[in-house]
């Protein structure tokens, strides 16, 4: 980013106030709609952390690739033909056309339609037209100008990205959070698979208030979702919804809320031949913690949140587990592209993974209900943060403030109770805070 | 249904967005009468959905009716570009019947103040199946506006529709309604409407 000395004073004033603020449990609103946050974030968060590109099931064959986005770059995410995941910027290197076009599909070669230069889906340079014609022998060497290769790493069926070559690896990114992903991530011997590919929206969201909200805001649903307490949906009430647990990872940034029913038989809502599969794979500490949550919501910093819940199609009947993944990605100042997934136990039998999709549908994806009315809610707190009023206000993040963690809890990261709390953001806040410091 | 004066329109392989066995054609066993029966039940529809007359417009369904829209994903040259197995909407009355219960609430946030929508439907195709339904494919352009706002969303859609014939004043129930909207990257903060 090029910086004028106005910018700079804009950065250092803004990020003063961030730290000061933080240091008393608050957040200034403004960092919800600010040109200054969007590229200072795309500068020094979004080039360093590893980042969500794709499910290893959306690319079962070799050939099978997704174009994503990672940190504003189109990349093609591709199963080679020996099986390998990689990652390339999609750009011709001859002039910079883009090399794919369809978000998904399946190829051998990609093949340039400006001046035909042509690449294998392990990103080599296999093909330029009137080679020996147009250049001199030896001049143009194939090998030098392959598909710009992207570092990518996995964790149980996640395909991440980093554009940084010094960031550290992704076990040690993920840093123990591991343990609750598995969760959603290895419900079974054979991981997850992702039903179909993502829905795809673009909203008036700033993505941040996103990846709070799936951190663990137990608060907000008794109030946005209420029509499902009303209607009967819920394995819980508004009164006991509070209970549970919220745990994060210090400059980590990530976060997970754990709500639990007083009374709910264990592992409700999942089919039985998933619960015996995750007794196969999930440690004693694991089991003993997951059988009695109700709600898993948790966010990998920055911007990839999952959810597991139970959900009845129909209010009155027993409720299915589903889990839907989603990016959130910003795509401009108060604005981000949304992709979500629903992800379902590859060892589930194929009727219970439609019914788990069924209820995604209907709770979650652009038409979903709970979707519908977070996205109202969280588009209008993007438009008044832009408010010339704001800048000097800040948002209360107090709950927990004073609390001290469990210690006797069987699994790792800080651990507050109740589940509703305040403590997982102010960690988000503060890693996000460290990221867009450093220089 | 009479095959003597059949004009294809299309080559006998269906293009692959199409549901199965709809290619087009002119003998399709609808009279104008009856195609104007079509074109009045689905304007009173329309009427309905616009007008926020949510249990009446549910009534149109049979109870073993279904709502459904495959994903739009971009795919390249003639793969088709839609979804196998994801879905905007997966519903049945059942399930749609719970959607309108919650618009009809006061905890429906995202339709609070409420969507204003026009639905336009064209392009009308009716044709007789072997049950004694009519098939029924349209265009469908609906129009979406919230509060004060000077931006809207368009959405433009597909639309097949089987109809079976009722004695009631409506003459028509939906048994299956199935759509595709022309967008693979939707528009909007969320779909809180019907199409």
């Amino acid at each position: 980013m090029t910086s004028t000395l106005s910018q700079t004073n804009e950065i250092g004033r803004l990020l003063g106030k961030a730290r000061s603020e933080m240091a008393d449990g608050r957040v200034p609103v403004e960092i919800f709609n600010s040109d200054v946050v969007f590229a200072l974030e795309q500068e020094r968060l979004f080039q360093r952390a590893w980042l969500f590109l794709a499910h290893e099931s959306e690319l079962p064959d070799p050939g099978d690739y997704v174009l994503r986005s990672l940190a504003g770059n189109s990349v093609i995410v591709c199963r080679d033909e020996s099986g390998r995941i990689g990652c390339f910027l999609n750009m011709c290197r001859h002039r910079g056309n883009q090399v794919c076009k369809a978000s998904e599909g399946n190829a051998s070669h990609f093949r340039c339609s400006y001046h035909g230069w042509t690449y294998a889906n392990d990103g080599r340079l296999i093909g330029v037209p009137h080679i020996r014609k147009v250049y001199e022998p030896g001049q143009m060497q194939r090998s030098d100008w392959g598909l710009l290769p992207v570092r990518t790493d996995s964790y149980a069926g996640l395909v991440f990205g980093c554009l940084d070559p010094d960031a550290p690896s992704l076990e040690d990114y993920l840093g123990g959070f591991q343990f609750y992903l598995d969760l959603y991530l290895r419900p079974g011997p054979n991981g997850t698979e992702a039903y179909a590919p993502p829905d795809r929206w673009e909203a008036g969201t700033d993505w941040k208030i996103c990846a709070e909200n799936f951190a663990g805001d137990g608060y907000h649903t008794p109030v946005a979702h209420q029509f499902g307490f009303e209607l009967g949906y819920y394995a819980s009430s508004a009164t006991t919804h509070a209970d549970g647990y919220a745990v994060h990872f210090p400059h980590k940034g990530h976060g997970i809320g754990l709500g639990r029913t007083p009374g709910m038989s264990p592992f409700f809502g999942y089919p039985t031949e998933v619960v015996e599969a995750m007794e196969e794979v999930l440690s004693e500490e694991q089991l003993s913690i997951f059988r009695e949550v109700r709600t898993a919501v948790g966010t990998v910093f920055p911007n990839l949140s999952l959810l597991i819940q139970p959900f009845s199609t129909v209010p009155g009947e027993p409720g299915v587990r589903f889990c839907t993944m989603r990016l959130w990605q910003p795509v401009g100042v108060g604005r981000m592209q949304m992709l979500s997934w629903c992800l379902v136990p590859a060892d589930a039998s194929q009727e219970d993974k439609d019914a788990a999709y069924r209820a995604y549908t209907l709770a979650f994806g652009q038409a979903g209900m709970f979707e519908q009315d977070d996205f109202d809610n969280w588009s209008r707190v993007t438009r008044m943060a832009s408010s010339p009023l704001c800048r000097d206000l800040s948002f209360p993040y107090l709950m927990g403030l004073t609390r001290a963690p469990l210690d006797d809890f069987p699994g790792p990261g800080v651990v507050m109770q109740p589940y509703m709390t305040e403590t997982n953001f102010r960690n988000l806040w503060q890693t996000w805070l460290e990221y867009l410091e450093r220089p | 249904m009479t095959t003597d004066h059949a004009i294809a329109l299309a080559d006998a392989g269906a293009h692959p967005d199409q549901l199965p066995g709809s290619a087009p054609s002119l003998s399709d066993g609808i009279d104008a009468e009856l195609q104007r029966a079509v074109e009045r039940f689905l304007y009173l529809e329309s009427e309905l959905l616009d007008d926020r007359r949510f249990e009446e417009w549910l009534s149109l369904f049979s109870e073993d009716a279904t709502y459904e829209a495959p994903l739009r994903v971009t795919r390249d040259r003639q793969a088709s570009q839609l979804s196998e197995r994801g879905r905007l909407f997966s519903d049945t009355k059942a399930t749609l019947e719970v959607r309108v219960r919650r618009l009809l609430s006061e905890y429906a946030w995202a339709e609070q103040p409420p969507s204003r929508t026009r639905h336009f439907v064209s392009n009308l195709r009716a044709r007789l199946l072997d049950d004694g339904a009519i098939a029924v494919r349209s265009n469908v352009l609906v129009y979406r506006n919230r509060a004060e706002r000077t931006d809207f969303e368009l959405y433009s859609a597909d639309r097949h529709d089987e109809l079976v014939m009722t004695s009631g004043t409506a003459r028509f129930r939906i048994r299956r309604r199935w759509f595709v909207v022309d967008q693979s990257n939707m528009s909007g903060d969320s779909l809180s409407i019907f199409l």
